[in-house]
């Protein structure tokens, strides 16, 4: 993981290269990645607590996160894995809005940090910023709620199938 | 599958007979008198299944428990409804036949009746003792299958046993007596003599016997599936029904099946009964339409 | 007015004579075909209406009776004018119920033990003569032969019953309200598939022979050439009778145009009114829909299939396994119309209709598809028809023709689902491609269409999960035990549309197994193409079927494997969503990525979805499609999908192909 970390020399450059960066126009991006802190997550870290502030938006370069949910009798379970590319903590960008779920790294994961207040502050200044990273913010979120309609639909039919309505 | 019949073909091949009860509720026996019918059929069936009630038939008597119970008639008594779920856990597969246990049957006229009508038939109504209304098993216990008719047919019921012993679905068609008629090359008696008839909306399953003798069909087996009885209706109209022409002709053998029964309630129930006093007619069209 | 149509005249008969057949000899030409061996088929009037039944003699023929037919309404009447014997339009029954009776037997099938015998039936068939068939009749049993007999698949049964009648076309003189002929090229007078035809006068009947065998049974009946008078009466005929006909229907254009309506609001007018009684396709001489019920004694040892009229029209045609594809009315009235005026005219070159009006007169409820295809299909907005399909790969026997293997080996992949190893499979079987499909047959249970999931030079494997009641037997048999087998079918997955490209390969559930031989040949000639993707979902772990060779594939240098699943406990490591989650944010190079999706609809739907927003190509999207398969060589008609035939034209399918058809509900 440190050989990756030295590996990534230009971080505006990693950025731009995953599917959130790549939405994100050249001059904005510079300043973007002006504001991202790379980091390592290790099996475990909570990156975000469903319920408590949410403090930066983590863009995943490497490895894998799950977002979880604590079940009655199963415990905690992943609802879904964000894989490199896409983002976590989306919430950051409103201010008021803690965090909709807890999320916990499932594998040694590369991750840029943005920090909430810069971002916000950076997103007041740049409306071209803001813009490209509010779209794309939007753009996960619709894919997760998709994920999620999907989800239920498939166990939707498998409690029906279950319900042994048909004797044969 | 049930575990308890699946467990009745055991992996060396040599399956135990199942156990096959018949008994009756409110009903005329007509249907058990289809079983009988079979003649020789019904002795190969006994070969493969062990009759342990059949009180028709055989003056022995059993509780079971049953692999497959055959249920005739409908519920019209307290007594009879909790009969049925002693026998709904007596059973491993419990197959209704017959109009009355399937739709609740002629008799089931009786939830339109406005005032009691045991005054009329019985010189001591203070004797009886039964429910307001005349329902199918279905509305008491779960029904693994139904067979349909008035009476039920013999093939299907051979094809319905057959299904249980060799352990796939029965091939119990759902589409209309019309696709019956015209395979038997039966003239339409709508298109060729303005005859009222209900084939459209009905079950096939009788071998299209009444439009095969120049009458309409009067829905023995029941509403079919994706049943367009608002269509149907219009048709009628042109034929010159008006609207209690349509009831008295729904109000038959299975006029308390849901899609006749809203049916007939559209139209201020049967003739001579009147609409059931907890029916609030819709404000809107009639709820003709069953939904599929 | 021709008083007496005959002049003498001595010399051979011509192909282009004129012959005159006075009405009092009509006994004459009935006991000829008779003494010929034939059985006749004629119309009588049977309760009021004109049907057609074996007749002994000519007395038994109509005379002096016609007919007049409305949407939904019949009746007969006595004929003004002189007496005619043939002087009314259509019957309620048509031909096919000789041809393509409303039952036949298909064979039998034993169960010995474990092993397995199917026979053919014994096809005894009286040769038969059809006296006073229609132009338009005529065209409708040209039709079937081109559908039955002369098309990709012949059918045994219809063949054996077709190969020796002699048919008497008649002139229609009389057209109803509900006859189209002239504007569906079919009528009134007979031109084709006619051994002779009579143009009926007042006196007698104006006779010419269109075959040998027809010219034969002149000679046999010794008529004298027809006088030119009565030759020229016998001319105004068909014309009056097409100047009678009002009302017409545009054909110009006509599949094209509604085939590109499917989402038109009529059809859910139409539906309002249509009772879905079947009756249109029952009366209709050409729809040849059927279903195979098979029933087995009460030891499933000995099972008699039979084949029926079937319709589109009823709830189990559309069924498979947990649902239904048309489950509406009118999804089931747009499959018919469609496939009627529109898809049949790629899978046989004409349309199935020939404007006889049966299907308008015994609609109960009086629907006229003259009107119906006005609306839906008005003409200007004409749609390119989807592109044709390579249909010249297909291998398959007749229905009912099973071919026996032998299960080696059993695997079991998830708690209901099993993967078997068949030997002793035949040649052309083993032989098969990548994605094609078997109809897997034991006695007693309808056939079941079965993916192949393996070809090794020695047999195949089936992966096979218990969902139906066949699938649920099936799934029990032990090794040792046999199943019938026929195939190989349909269309299978285009390996060489990725040759020098990307490969993505996208399995749901059990869609994976019929993607395996496709991923075994990618793997074998790995060279042919550039980066491999493979990118399987399950619902739960559990549910992840073929988990060696994943394993396998994933130990491979060169392939990129990766497997996600719906729901986990905390003991599961890798990713947890929806398949697409996989590929969606990955790089994918649009212009050189060919994807082969199979699972479920809405996995499928979905992907497509997704890979289409990453600039993929839809002629460069693969999908599988299930449906309720039933011959399994695209005639029974269960399996259409807009306008495809699943078995026969796919499975398989590029997004291109199936146009709006893939997400359209209830298609």
């Amino acid at each position: 993981m440190l050989h990756l970390m030295n590996a990534i020399a230009d971080l505006r450059q990693a950025i731009g290269a995953t599917w959130f960066g790549s939405g994100i126009p050249a001059p904005s991006l510079e300043r973007l990645a002006s504001l991202g802190r790379l980091r390592e997550a290790g099996p475990g870290e909570l990156l975000l607590v469903e319920g408590a502030p949410t403090a930066e938006l983590d863009l995943i370069l490497s490895g894998r996160v799950g977002v979880t949910e604590r079940e009655p009798g199963r415990g905690e379970v992943t609802l879904m894995t964000v894989e490199p590319g896409d983002i976590v903590g989306w919430s950051v960008l409103l201010s008021h809005l803690p965090a909709t779920a807890t999320v916990r790294v499932m594998e040694r994961t590369l991750l840029v940090a943005f920090p909430g207040e810069d971002l916000r502050a950076a997103l007041a200044q740049d409306p071209v910023l803001s813009a490209a990273i509010h779209r794309q913010a939007l753009d996960a979120v619709a894919r997760r709620l998709m994920a999620t309609r999907h989800q239920l639909l498939d166990l939707g039919s498998a409690l029906a199938s279950g319900l042994g309505i048909d004797p044969w | 599958m049930s575990t308890e019949i699946a467990a009745a073909r055991p992996a060396d091949g040599t399956p135990r007979p199942l156990s096959v009860g018949v008994v009756k509720l409110a009903s005329c026996d007509g249907c058990q008198l289809a079983l009988l019918g079979l003649g020789p059929l019904l002795l190969d069936l006994g070969a493969h299944f062990r009759i342990a009630e059949f009180g028709e038939a055989s003056s022995e008597r059993s509780d079971g428990p049953f692999d497959v119970l055959l249920v005739e008639g409908s519920v019209s008594t307290e007594e009879q409804a909790h009969h049925l779920q002693h026998l709904r856990e007596r059973s491993a597969l419990l197959v209704t036949i017959g109009a009355c246990a399937t739709a609740g049957g002629i008799q089931a006229l009786r939830g339109w009746a406005t005032e009691s009508v045991a005054p009329v038939v019985y010189a001591h109504p203070e004797w009886v003792d039964a429910l307001p209304t005349v329902t199918p098993v279905a509305d008491h216990v779960k029904v693994d299958a139904e067979l349909r008719g008035c009476p039920i047919d013999g093939g299907q019921l051979v094809e319905l046993l057959t299904a249980v012993r060799v352990g796939r679905r029965p091939q119990l068609p759902d589409e209309a007596v019309c696709a019956a008629c015209k395979r038997a090359g039966t003239v339409c008696v709508v298109v060729a003599k303005g005859e009222p008839c209900l084939g459209p909306l009905t079950r096939t399953g009788c071998g299209a016997l009444c439009p095969a003798w120049g009458r309409g069909c009067y829905a023995c087996f029941g509403p079919r599936e994706s049943a367009n009885v608002a269509g149907e209706a219009r048709n009628l109209r042109w034929m010159g029904l008006d609207d209690a022409g349509i009831a008295r002709r729904l109000s038959l053998f299975t006029a308390w099946a849901p899609t006749f029964r809203e049916a007939i309630d559209a139209r201020g129930g049967p003739p001579g009964f009147g609409p059931r006093s907890a029916v609030v007619p819709a404000s809107g069209a009639p709820p003709e339409e069953a939904p599929r | 007015m021709v008083t007496t149509g005959a002049v003498s005249h001595d010399g051979p008969a011509t192909m282009g004579s004129r012959w005159w057949l006075p009405r009092e000899d009509l006994g004459r030409l009935v006991a000829s075909l008779r003494a010929d061996g034939r059985d006749v088929i004629g119309p009588v009037v049977e309760g009021g209406t004109i049907v057609y039944r074996e007749i002994t003699d000519a007395a038994a023929l109509p005379i002096g009776v016609t007919d007049e037919q409305a949407p939904g309404r019949y009746r007969t009447q006595p004929s003004t004018g002189a007496p005619h014997t043939f002087g009314f339009a259509s019957s309620p029954t048509s031909w096919k119920a000789w041809t393509f009776p409303p039952r036949v037997g298909l064979g039998t099938a034993r169960r010995d033990g474990d092993a397995l015998t199917f026979e053919q039936p014994e096809r005894r068939v009286r040769p038969l003569a059809f006296l006073g068939a229609r132009a338009c009749d005529l065209a409708a049993i040209a039709v079937h032969d081109r559908v039955l007999r002369d098309g990709l698949v012949a059918d045994d049964d219809y063949v054996a019953r077709r190969a020796d009648i002699l048919t008497i076309g008649v002139d229609c003189a009389a057209p109803s309200s509900t006859c189209f002929c002239s504007s569906m090229g079919t009528g009134p007078e007979v031109t084709t598939g006619h051994d002779i035809a009579l143009t009926e006068l007042d006196d007698g009947f104006v006779v010419r022979a269109g075959t040998d065998a027809g010219r034969a049974l002149v000679e046999r009946l010794a008529l004298a050439e027809a006088d030119q008078a009565a030759v020229d009466a016998a001319r105004r005929v068909p014309e009056q009778a097409r100047a009678s006909m009002t009302r017409s229907l545009a054909t110009d254009g006509l599949p094209a145009r509604l085939v590109a309506r499917p989402d038109h609001p009529r059809w859910a007018e139409i539906a309002e009114r249509c009772l879905a009684c079947t009756s249109c396709t029952m009366v209709c001489p050409t729809c040849f829909c059927t279903s195979v019920t098979q029933v087995s004694d009460l030891d499933a040892t000995h099972a008699t299939s039979t084949r029926q009229w079937d319709s589109c029209f009823t709830l189990g045609f559309g069924a498979v396994a947990g649902g239904n594809f048309r489950s509406r009315r009118q999804d089931r009235y747009r499959q018919w119309l469609t496939h009627k005026f529109g898809t049949w005219v790629e899978q046989f070159g004409t349309m199935g209709c020939v404007g006889c009006g049966r299907c308008i007169t015994w609609c109960p409820v009086g629907i006229d598809i003259r009107d119906e295809l006005e609306v839906i299909a008005a003409p200007p907005a004409v749609v390119e028809h989807p592109p044709g399909t390579d249909r010249s790969s297909i291998v398959a026997a007749s229905p009912g023709q099973y071919a026996t293997a032998t299960i080696a080996a059993v695997e079991r992949e998830t708690p209901d689902t099993w993967t078997f190893t068949l030997s002793g499979v035949p040649e052309p079987i083993t032989g098969g491609q990548p994605g094609q499909f078997l109809m897997v047959d034991l006695p007693g249970y309808s056939a079941v269409p079965i993916s192949i999931s393996r070809y090794r030079p020695d047999g195949i494997q089936l992966t096979i999960r218990a969902a139906g009641p066949a699938t649920t037997v099936i799934t029990q048999l032990p090794v040792g035990a046999q199943l019938g087998l026929r195939g190989p079918l349909g269309r299978g997955w285009p390996a060489s549309a990725a040759d020098g490209r990307d490969v993505l390969i996208v399995a749901g559930g059990l869609g994976l197994p019929p993607l395996r031989p496709l991923i075994e040949q990618v793997i074998a000639e790995r060279g042919r193409f550039r980066d491999v993707r493979i990118v399987i979902g399950a619902r739960t772990p559990d549910d992840l079927v073929l988990r060696g060779d994943t394993a396998a594939w994933r130990a491979l240098d060169d392939v990129s494997v990766e497997v996600t699943v719906d729901r986990a406990g905390p003991d599961w490591a890798g990713p947890v969503g929806v398949v697409t989650q996989l590929f969606d944010r990955a790089p994918i190079d649009p212009i050189r990525t060919v994807a082969y999706l199979c699972g479920p609809e809405r996995m499928m739907q979905a992907a497509s979805r997704v890979l289409g927003g990453r600039g993929l190509l839809p002629d460069r999207i693969y999908v599988s499609m299930e449906r309720h398969m039933e011959c399994g060589v695209g005639l029974c008609g269960h399996c259409q999908m807009g306008p495809f035939f699943v078995c026969k034209d796919g499975p398989v399918f590029s997004r291109a192909e199936l146009g709006d058809a893939f997400e359209l509900e209830g298609i």
